[in-house]
């Protein structure tokens, strides 16, 4: 899955060099052109999992004081599918 | 912009990286505050985001958000007859081109696979489809056979037209108070705050606050999940280097939590000692402003012999007397927040050079105490001294799209008539009756039943004395948002004599035992005008078709009108003679909009709203005529008239240059006051134990809430693929030494039980949010997780509104 992420950094030249330093290492984030202070990102993630994985990893980076996830991009997702499985799912469950 | 003319871009190798392409600008647009990039929503099919197949290029049109009550403004793209594109707008104040992860995907929402295009009538164990024909005589017919047993019950997220059509058929038509809606449940301890404290309903601040205040005050409130766009713009100022204290005073932590600089975790109930501990520090460290209070306040405790709303008159002396005992220790012991950090609390209202804004929502309105604390919340402010400037205000938020314009302005309660107006009030029934045209005394002055009474009503057997046989339920899903279901809605599978009627645009909880079935058109399928939590008037007008036969919530109102009508229902016509909705066309002409053929030759919604608008005057709401809406993103009430002809909105009301209507040199006048001196309550409440508290048998504390993935009951957000994957169903949250004791890791299933009822899911240890021992979590958007089998429904004793975050639970692991 393909994420628009905006992440907002603390006012801060090196803080904001050692966070983009931190995002650059992680092959599955990109990097927009820094706005101010915020940061546009691109994550793309084979899972949700690992998509909530790497969020989590950068609300938790230092430096980094809020992710928007803008944008969430979900290839052959199929809702419906979703809801029948948990229904089956609870009906199991009775 | 489409996506493919974003200037720069190359044109993409693969649908994997045109994806990312377009993910990328999306986030730069979305880092600019610009509108400039425009986001698939149809299938992740990127030829939506470009010209059609027909070589036809997307139209853009302006839109509020169909979800929170946030308000954000939406572009929203349609080609050859579909919304292909969703945009942030950046000419809207309220996100400035920003939207939320729902917002992005509101688009998807009109497509999901499983629409209701066609009336269903139940027979036997399933359901035929019947023509809306048959469909409006059923209708007509039930509430025929008995006017008096027939409700109505509706949301907030009923269109202001829609809901006004609504209250005028059932008040103004048959003469039946039985109207209420599902915003009962979500912020009705709101309004009955605001009229205790103010004598008027609705905040007097602004979002405007949330860009000038020193300090931000969340009560029990998680805005960066439920109201996200409102949290970036004071995260924003953070980041830009502005010093803005952040507060959160909650019973779990939450991802609002992980910004603030001070973290109060309370028992539950325990905002009420807190309130007070915080007016005892103002008053024994002589840090409230005296002349504040001395200029523009009273003080009231409620007067136990006889409890209402305008309480009892004390004096100063006698609230210090009564805050007294509130010590810091004191409320420590009651609430579980340290002294300490009371007394942090106490400096900081005492300090006049600060400027604060308190928000919140469900956490102190869904409370057995929601009046008080709301009134209390209120008190504090007004004690302090903070109250009038920008950035000082108390406010609070509400979580349904038009939960302040189509209920709390419309009125569209059981007790309400539109305008602020009620129905015990004589005065007030003769305007409703001038304005409507029908005959003295059609309004009947008795309330009807509140949300809780009327299901329980409902579901009730007649030969018990169950007195409500009929309910008509549009754009809410009770089946699931209802508290303690198996009492106030699953009874009714086993009571022949009684008959719902659901008007939805997806199977939910509700349609599962409903024995007629309306399809209904939703947001830019239809016209509509939202009123947001800021006093703000949004409208927009229809850019699509609606699927099948599904037809809007307002036509399907005037249509049984008018069959009632011909059937000689005489309520269906005014004085005159005329039909209740009687509309007419540019040459005076009357157009038959019952019609579903003829209901677009006109703008029905610019008829009611105009029509709607002769009441909102006499609280001082005024607004503006319906084609200064087209203009604009919104305006904020009172909306008056300049003298060279423009309209002027208000940001801030009760201050002296803000707003019109407070008298030169007032500085701050409280023009509704309840006690006639243009003053505010200062109210004083003693803290009490919640209705229910766990014990040996249910140990645990069950808190229910929401998730920013999913808006509601989730019946719309559950059919958008991406926010499905994103948040797939409802969990069981709990603290992880909670977790060890019980034996339970994250994913495993658990039971989770109730005095009234017991739902299975899956756990999630510490998961997004992280509730202290003693204390569980669970969402209540998903539909297979009945999370309000659970609940209880003791409700506030004035505002009427249960109590969702204070139920008793036991768990256990379900053996695999």
């Amino acid at each position: 899955m393909i994420s628009s992420l905006v992440i907002h950094i603390a006012n801060d030249p090196e803080i904001a060099k050692r966070v983009i330093g931190q995002i650059n290492e992680n092959k599955r984030l990109q990097h927009g052109p820094p706005i101010g202070n915020r940061l546009p990102l691109v994550l793309d993630a084979n899972s949700t999992s690992q998509a909530q994985s790497d969020i989590e990893w950068l609300r938790n980076l230092p430096g980094v004081e809020h992710v928007d996830v803008a944008f969430v991009q979900v290839e052959d997702c199929d809702s419906r599918d979703s809801q029948k499985n948990k229904q089956s799912n609870a009906a199991e469950a009775k | 912009m489409p996506l493919s003319n974003v200037p720069g871009e190359t044109p993409p190798s693969s649908r994997r990286e045109f994806i990312r392409s377009s993910a990328m600008a999306a986030a730069v647009a979305v880092a600019a505050g610009s509108a400039g990039v425009a986001l698939p929503v149809l299938g992740n099919n990127p030829s939506c985001a470009g010209g059609g197949s027909d070589g036809s290029e997307v139209v853009w049109n302006k839109a509020p958000c169909r979800f929170c009550g946030t308000g954000c403004h939406v572009q929203v793209g349609v080609q050859e007859g579909k919304v292909v594109a969703i945009a942030g707008d950046i000419n809207a104040e309220v996100n400035k081109g920003l939207l939320c992860v729902k917002g992005y995907h509101v688009g998807g929402i009109l497509y999901g696979e499983d629409r209701l295009t066609v009336p269903l009538l139940r027979e036997g164990d399933g359901y035929v489809e019947i023509s809306w024909e048959r469909a409006i005589g059923i209708v007509a017919d039930r509430i025929a056979a008995a006017p008096k047993r027939f409700a109505f019950y509706g949301s907030g997220q009923w269109t202001i037209p829609e809901g006004y059509a609504a209250q005028k058929f059932m008040k103004g038509g048959l003469s039946n108070n039985h109207i209420d809606p599902n915003a009962r449940l979500c912020m009705s301890s709101a309004v009955t705050g605001f009229l205790a404290t103010y004598g008027v309903d609705e905040p007097a601040g602004c979002y405007d606050d949330l860009d000038k205040c020193d300090v931000l005050i969340m009560w029990g409130n998680n805005p960066a999940e439920m109201h996200p766009v409102l949290f970036s713009r004071v995260i924003d100022r953070r980041s830009k280097g502005e010093v803005v204290t952040l507060i959160d005073i909650g019973t779990r932590r939450t991802r609002t939590t992980n910004q603030c600089q001070h973290y109060l975790e309370m028992k539950p109930h325990g905002d009420l000692a807190i309130v007070n501990g915080i007016a005892h520090l103002l008053i024994k460290n002589g840090t409230y402003s005296r002349k504040f209070v001395e200029s523009f306040c009273n003080f009231k405790t409620q007067d136990e012999q006889n409890p209402n709303l305008h309480g009892k008159s004390i004096g100063f002396e006698e609230f210090c007397r009564l805050v007294e005992p509130y010590t810091p220790d004191y409320v420590e012991e009651l609430s579980g927040v340290p002294a300490e950090k009371i007394r942090l609390l106490g400096d900081l209202f005492g300090n006049p050079e600060l400027r604060i804004t308190s928000l919140w929502c469900m956490g102190m309105n869904q409370h057995t105490c929601g009046t008080a604390i709301n009134c209390m919340v209120h008190g504090v402010h007004l004690l302090s001294g903070h109250f009038g400037r920008p950035g000082d205000a108390p406010t609070s938020l509400t979580g349904q799209p038009s939960a302040c314009g189509t209920v709390r302005e419309v009125g569209t309660l059981a007790h309400a008539l539109p305008g602020g107006r009620v129905v015990d009030n004589a005065e007030h029934r003769a305007h409703a009756e001038e304005f409507w045209r029908v005959p003295e005394g059609r309004i009947n002055p008795q309330p009807g039943y509140h949300t809780v009474k009327m299901w329980e009503q409902f579901c009730t057997s007649s030969d018990q004395g169950g007195d409500i046989d009929t309910i008509w339920v549009q754009v809410t899903n009770p089946g699931q948002t209802l508290p303690n279901l198996n009492k106030l809605f699953n009874p009714k599978a086993g009571l022949q004599d009684k008959f719902l009627i659901v008007s939805d645009v997806y199977p939910t909880a509700t349609t599962r035992l409903a024995d007629l079935i309306l399809p209904s058109a939703m947001w830019v399928e239809k016209n509509g005008v939202f009123g947001n939590s800021e006093r703000r008037t949004q409208q927009w007008f229809k850019m699509v078709d609606p699927p099948g036969q599904a037809r809007d919530d307002a036509w399907q109102t005037i249509a049984v009108a008018h069959r009632l009508m011909e059937m000689d229902n005489e309520g269906m016509k005014d004085r005159d003679g005329k039909f209740l909705f009687n509309v007419t066309g540019e040459d005076g002409q009357p157009v038959p909009v019952w019609n579903w053929e003829n209901y677009y030759d006109v703008n029905v919604d610019r008829h009611l709203f105009e029509e709607y608008r002769q009441f909102t005057r006499m609280k001082h709401k005024d607004l503006a005529p319906y084609d200064e809406y087209v203009k604009a993103r919104g305006l904020r009430w009172p909306v008056v008239e300049q003298d060279d002809g423009t309209w002027k909105e208000t940001a801030f009301r009760f201050s002296e240059g803000q707003d019109p209507y407070v008298a030169a040199g007032k500085g701050i006048q409280f023009y509704h006051s309840s006690t006639k001196d243009d003053r505010a309550q200062i109210w004083f409440h003693p803290w009490v134990p919640p209705a229910e508290v766990p014990d040996e048998e249910f140990p645990l504390m069950l808190c229910t809430g929401r998730v920013l993935e999913h808006w509601h009951s989730g019946s719309m957000t559950r059919r958008i693929p991406q926010l499905v994957r994103a948040m797939p169903g409802a969990y069981l949250e709990l603290n992880s030494e909670d977790a060890k004791q019980y034996g339970i890791r994250t994913g495993e299933r658990v039971r989770v039980e109730s005095r009234r009822g017991a739902v299975e899911m899956g756990a999630w240890v510490e998961g997004r949010g992280e509730p202290p021992r003693g204390t569980v979590f669970i969402p209540f958007f998903d539909e297979t997780v009945s999370v309000n089998d659970l609940t209880l429904d003791a409700v506030d004793p004035f505002s009427k509104q249960p109590d969702y975050k204070k139920s008793a639970v036991r768990i256990s692991k379900v053996s695999s």
